[in-house]
């Protein structure tokens, strides 16, 4: 897991799951506490994600102003990803 | 093939099944008070047992032990009041499983075996609650009109071509605290999706909070879809959601009307939605404790002043370090613990006017732990974070192995390390019985196991007991990956279960914490030694010290018994090596003419005796087991019985730690089964006919072992009617077994002995219990073949005691060597009461036959040479002094007459070749020292011989 603070955003592991949420989630609150309009989480390299990184996903969609999902390109996942941060779920 | 594992299941299974039958009896016995306690350990063995079945997919016994699971479950919630008929239902139920086990065992389907009775029984002790019990999924059927809430739903089920009935729209509802069972929700979604065509799905994420409020370890959505799924699939679909039982509520609706589903499925009725008991985890005495504290502290909130109650809240947190370092990390308690000990730090430097909302905080912790249901504590940490708190004790890891030795006083470390242990195992369990449904994946296994492993090693840091097995059975867990095969991981979470359970009863037997800890509790200020007095008052329960008390484990390995045999046959050779020293150190005097080499060869042999007794009674002792192996059955089988027989006995046992070889053990079980039922069938009378007598209605059963030299005694007796010697009399007449003189001529004694002959009883009535003629005669004939003896003393109208005298080991053998027309033979030592020297002058003759008068008996005498002969035994011409060896065979003794009596030895007996096998005056032989061969006389059958 890489977190830049610069640029915002957290670029996930091969495979993202209860492991390393809380650690996912604390460097979110902590760019959260600088400032609430945006963050950006890279599944770049990521093939598989359990339940508790769609709930941190839908967490984070409700802490920031604008929460980018990168890398989700041909992710099985994508899809779900993508509509609960768009709110259409 | 057996699966890889599968007789290590067999074996703890059986192991398992034996502590559950002995802790049901006890339930008739304890106190009210430790009810809870001895249920919830039954619970926790059953679990364990129904996880390890879970393993190996043995689907028979998990579901047998599931439903026995729920009968104990409400009683542990107090959800039904006890009944001793339970006793009897749970017993019966176990059984059940037991006959599972043997059948797998001997290689058959264990699906087969009838459980339907244990079914109906249990049911019919829940009333209320038995289609929810015995559902086999929590899952219910309800209208689509409940489905259809909103307008997406409704277009997407319009849309939905139904043409054959295969619509299905469901809801699953999961507990917060799923994951802490390693299941992935999603992962189980896309798998019911799977079955069929996805027409709607909705992953309903209104209930995660923002990402500062969010507990990531807590589950918080809700997943709805319709799917039309072929008919193949209905079953699989429900078949899904097992994994989710007593997990949550899933609710579905299927459009062709009434579920074409199995039956088992139909039984479901809707969940009531209240928490669902099944992650509630039993909390130990530390955790207690804890709560005590809270609720008192939470009593004093009006009457105590701001300071003082702050003060007492640092108290508190005082104990939270231990409390969390000893808690199973997978339980929701260490997550609540983990914030609350956040909150206190921020707290001592907080202002007081955070007393008012630390009451608040404090009352929501207390409840959420007792109820251990989640609550949000992390608003008020995160917003007080920038206070400048002391830096937050992550749960687990090194900070919390060094938290523990600030723990409570070293007993209440010692309880709760035990008890965080059990609790683990019973996570293995709940891990390899999700395994067993597939509901598991490796990676969450191992998340879960390193957890626990880390757990443990805090805990056994805490006691000084190593944990290297369990971690390196850890490690090997780890070094699979998801490509292994389902049966390795199984059998590689199979040991890492059987290692922590052999560290749990190390544990269990560990009496002290390791220095360091001690020392640190005692530096500890008087808050905490107040604390540490009450934990010592609370784990004074009876029960705690009853289980402190069992709790005598060692660190064993478990080795298989033909392996024991051949070291012991090994030592038998070298004691047998071992006595040629002193024949070679005779010779070298005598032969070779150099006593100075005797000399030498004296001291050493005196060394190698001494290292070879040594290793003697170490291998014998090896081969031990308590009597309590062969006692266990016992109380079950006096509780049948009474009830059988519709009598009332109490059992008393005493000396069930007295050891005896594994064989003896094996051999002795038959014969007391049919002693003591003997004292319940004929002995005890009824409680009438008790009263009637003077006596108490419960009929008094004594099972007794003590041990002395050599030799251990195992008594049965009872405060029955006795056997009445005239009636003997009568019956060994009437029976054709002994004529009227003899009758006449017999002592009360001996006619009560008629009892041991073949083919004799003397109750009318036959019964399934005993009474069939061929009880006594072949419990006399058994112990026989083991070398050991059976008396008997009966008193009418005040009971029967029947003692067996039986050799500690069978392996090696004392024998008396005798010498015999040229021949060495040896008399079992047991079977020798005295040896004597005779004259002529003092042999007289009864009906023809030499006796002699014997501390005042009259001892009949047998010349061996006649016996070998099978003539009678006439003295006529002998001379000079005679060697006679005194034996006691059963109830009779006999002098046999020999040439010359050597001295006894140890040695051990060979089975004689095929081609000497009939003869039956020797038992076996042996090779001494010099090399010559010692025949083992069959002093019973030589002596029958010869009377004839």
């Amino acid at each position: 897991m890489k977190i830049d603070t610069k640029k915002r955003s957290v670029s996930l592991p091969e495979s993202a799951d209860m492991m390393m949420v809380d650690e996912v989630r604390q460097a979110l609150v902590e760019m959260h506490g600088r400032s609430d309009k945006r963050a950006t989480i890279d599944f770049s390299r990521t093939n598989v994600i359990d339940t508790s990184i769609v709930q941190l996903v839908a967490s984070a969609s409700k802490s920031f102003a604008g929460l980018k999902l990168t890398g989700l390109d041909g992710k099985p996942y994508a899809a779900r990803l993508t509509a609960l941060v768009e709110g259409a779920v | 093939m057996a699966a890889p594992g599968l007789d290590t299941f067999i074996q703890e299974a059986n192991e398992l099944l034996e502590t559950i039958g002995r802790k049901v009896l006890d339930m008739d016995n304890v106190a009210d008070d430790d009810d809870d306690e001895l249920i919830n350990d039954i619970f926790r063995t059953a679990h364990t047992l129904k996880g390890s079945s879970g393993i190996f997919e043995l689907t028979g016994i998990q579901s047998t032990t599931h439903i026995l699971e729920s009968l104990l479950d409400a009683l542990r919630h107090h959800e039904i009041e006890f009944d001793p008929v339970m006793v009897d239902v749970l017993l019966d139920g176990f059984d059940k499983v037991k006959e599972m086990v043997e059948v797998i065992e001997d290689g058959g389907d264990h699906t087969e075996v009838d459980v339907s009775d244990v079914i109906a029984q249990v049911q019919g002790l829940l009333p209320d609650k038995e289609e929810e019990e015995f559902a086999e999924i929590h899952i219910a059927e309800r209208s689509q009109g409940d489905w259809l809430t909103n307008d997406a739903r409704q277009a997407a089920f319009d849309a939905a071509n139904d043409g054959d009935g295969s619509l299905y729209g469901f809801v699953m509802n999961l507990e917060d605290g799923i994951f802490n069972f390693g299941i992935d929700p999603l992962r189980l979604f896309d798998a019911v999706l799977s079955l069929g065509e996805v027409l709607y799905q909705e992953v309903d994420a209104s209930g995660v909070p923002p990402l500062a409020d969010l507990d990531p370890y807590n589950y918080h959505l809700q997943l709805t879809a319709l799917v039309a799924i072929p008919t193949a699939n209905h079953d699989q679909f429900i078949e899904e959601f097992d994994m989710v039982a007593e997990l949550g509520e899933v609710w579905y609706f299927h459009s062709g009307g009434a579920t074409t589903m199995d039956g088992s499925a139909a039984l479901a009725v809707e969940a009531s939605g209240e928490a669902i008991e099944g992650i509630k985890i039993p909390l130990g005495p530390v955790h207690e404790d804890f709560l005590d504290e809270c609720a008192e502290l939470l009593a004093e909130v009006d009457s105590l002043a701001g300071d003082a109650w702050r003060e007492r809240l640092e108290g508190l947190a005082h104990s939270l370090p231990a409390m969390l370092s000893l808690t199973n990390p997978d339980a929701l308690i260490h997550h609540h613990a983990g914030a609350m000990q956040r909150y206190i730090a921020q707290q001592e430097n907080g202002s007081a006017d955070g007393v008012k909302q630390a009451a608040v905080i404090l009352r929501r912790f207390d409840e959420a732990l007792r109820n251990q249901t989640a609550f949000a504590v992390s608003t008020t940490i995160q917003s007080t974070s920038t206070q400048g708190a002391a830096p937050a004790t992550p749960p687990g890891g090194d900070d919390a192995a060094s938290a523990s030795v600030e723990g409570p006083a070293e007993h209440a470390i010692h309880a709760a390390a035990v008890d965080e242990g059990s609790q683990c195992l019973l996570n293995i369990a709940h891990t390899g019985e999700m395994f067993g449904k597939n509901a598991i994946y490796l990676p969450a296994i191992q998340e879960r196991v390193g957890r626990i492993g880390r757990t443990m090693a805090v805990a056994c840091a805490a006691l000084g007991v190593r944990d290297a097995e369990l971690q390196e059975s850890i490690a090997k867990l780890f070094a699979l990956d998801e490509d292994t095969a389902a049966a390795l991981v199984g059998g590689a979470l199979g040991n890492v279960h059987k290692a922590l359970d052999s560290l749990v009863k190390v544990m269990a037997g560990a009496a002290t914490v390791a220095p360091a800890v001690a020392a640190k509790v005692e530096q500890r200020g008087s808050a905490d030694r107040r604390q540490g007095d009450r934990h010592d008052e609370k784990s004074a329960t009876p029960t705690k010290r009853r289980q402190r008390k069992e709790a005598v484990f060692g660190q064993t390995i478990k080795i298989e018994q033909t392996h024991l045999d051949q070291l012991m046959e090994m030592v038998g050779e070298m004691v047998v090596a071992k006595n040629a020293l002193p024949y070679f150190e005779r010779e070298l005097t005598t032969r070779f003419g150099v006593p100075e080499a005797a000399a030498e060869l004296r001291e050493r042999s005196a060394v190698i005796a001494r290292i070879s007794d040594d290793l003697q009674n170490l291998a014998m002792r090896m081969r031990m087991l308590p009597v309590s192996h062969a006692f266990s059955r016992f109380p079950r089988l006096v509780r049948d019985t009474a009830r059988k027989l519709g009598k009332q006995f109490a059992l008393e046992m005493t000396g069930d730690t007295v050891m005896l070889d594994k064989t003896m053990i094996e051999a002795i079980v038959d014969p007391l089964i049919h002693l003591v039922r003997n004292s319940m069938d004929h002995g005890l009378e009824d409680p009438e006919g008790r009263e009637a007598a003077g006596k108490p209605a419960v009929g008094n059963i004594h099972l007794d072992a003590w041990q002395e030299g050599n030799h251990v005694h195992i008594r049965v007796g009872d405060d029955g009617k006795g056997i009445d010697p005239d009636k003997m009399r009568i019956s060994g007449v009437s029976k054709g077994m002994i004529t009227h003189e003899e009758a006449a001529s017999m002592s009360d004694t001996e006619a009560q002995n008629l009892i041991f002959r073949a083919g004799f009883s003397s109750v009318e009535k036959i019964t399934d219990l005993s009474g069939r003629g061929v009880g006594m005669d072949v419990v006399a004939r058994s112990i026989a073949n083991v070398k050991g003896v059976v008396k008997m003393t009966s008193k009418v109208g005040q009971g029967t005691d029947i003692v067996l005298t039986l050799p500690l080991s069978l392996a090696i053998t004392k024998v008396l060597i005798i010498h015999q027309e040229g021949q060495v033979y040896g008399i079992p030592a047991q079977d020798v009461m005295e040896t004597i020297s005779l004259t002529p002058s003092q042999i007289g003759y009864s009906g023809g036959r030499p006796i002699i008068a014997h501390r005042n008996s009259v001892l009949p005498l047998f010349d061996l040479s006649a016996c070998f002969a099978q003539q009678e035994t006439t003295l006529n011409g002998v001379k000079g002094e005679m060697r006679v060896a005194v034996l006691q065979l059963g109830t009779m003794r006999v002098g046999l007459i020999v040439e010359r009596i050597e001295r006894d030895m140890d040695i051990m007996i060979k089975p004689l070749p095929p081609t000497l096998q009939d003869l039956p005056h020797i038992t076996g032989g042996s090779i001494l020292g010099d090399g010559r061969l010692l025949f083992i006389l069959n002093t019973e059958a030589l002596l029958d011989g010869g009377e004839a």
